[in-house]
């Protein structure tokens, strides 16, 4: 039973990985990319690991684990910011029909 | 969990193909981080298939040494190379019209 929850687990987190991948080919724009790539990631890494968590035998492992995933999700999201924000400052232009909002 | 080892790396090489045709550094950039995350989480799923739980350890350095190493990526280009530019090929030009053929 728990091993069968771990496997479904494995499956959202492959689906995960996967839709970030197809937004990575299927955006326009690098922002737009960044975005699907930062979401997938932070959800597929999370499932993968509460899957791990299930499987796990030891405290020392789960432990471990938990202190992975909290470094990945503040991590990943600042990553992504920082690169949102040089990529701006630097001059890499969004899509030709993006709205900006004044204000 | 071998499936989830063997798709994983199949997106691995999907994303290496957005890093090599990505227009500006930043999609470069946002690949290598999502190629570092599946990475890791290969590395987490190695440990629990071998039952070596050791492993764990070299899955979080190689996190932290991927964060570093994109962190000084953004710090060291400056304003004029965030653009690889090549003269005619296409996809390589980035968004400028003036394209020096000595670079």
């Amino acid at each position: 039973m728990i091993k069968l929850l771990a496997y479904v687990c494995f499956v959202g987190s492959f689906l995960a990985f996967g839709f970030g991948t197809l937004g990575l080919f299927r955006f326009p724009d690098s922002y737009t990319r960044m975005h699907a790539v930062g979401m997938g990631d932070t959800l597929g890494v999370g499932l993968a690991g509460l899957g791990l968590l299930l499987l796990s035998p030891d405290w020392i492992v789960r432990l471990k684990l938990v202190f992975i995933l909290l470094l990945f999700w503040l991590i990943n999201s600042a990553m992504t910011h920082l690169v949102a924000k040089a990529g701006l400052i630097h001059g890499v232009r969004p899509a030709k029909d993006t709205k900006l909002r004044k204000g | 969990m071998m499936l989830m080892l063997a798709g994983l790396t199949v997106l691995i090489l999907i994303v290496l193909v957005r890093a090599i045709i990505g227009p500006t550094v930043i999609d470069r950039l946002i690949s290598i981080n999502a190629i570092t995350s599946k990475v890791s989480v290969v590395i987490l799923l190695i440990a629990f298939v071998k039952h070596e739980f050791g492993v764990i350890d070299i899955s979080i350095v190689y996190m932290m040494c991927g964060f570093a190493g994109a962190l000084w990526i953004l710090r060291v280009l400056t304003l004029g190379d965030w653009h690889l530019r090549l003269p005619g090929i296409r996809g390589f030009e980035g968004d400028r019209e003036e394209v020096q053929p000595d670079d």
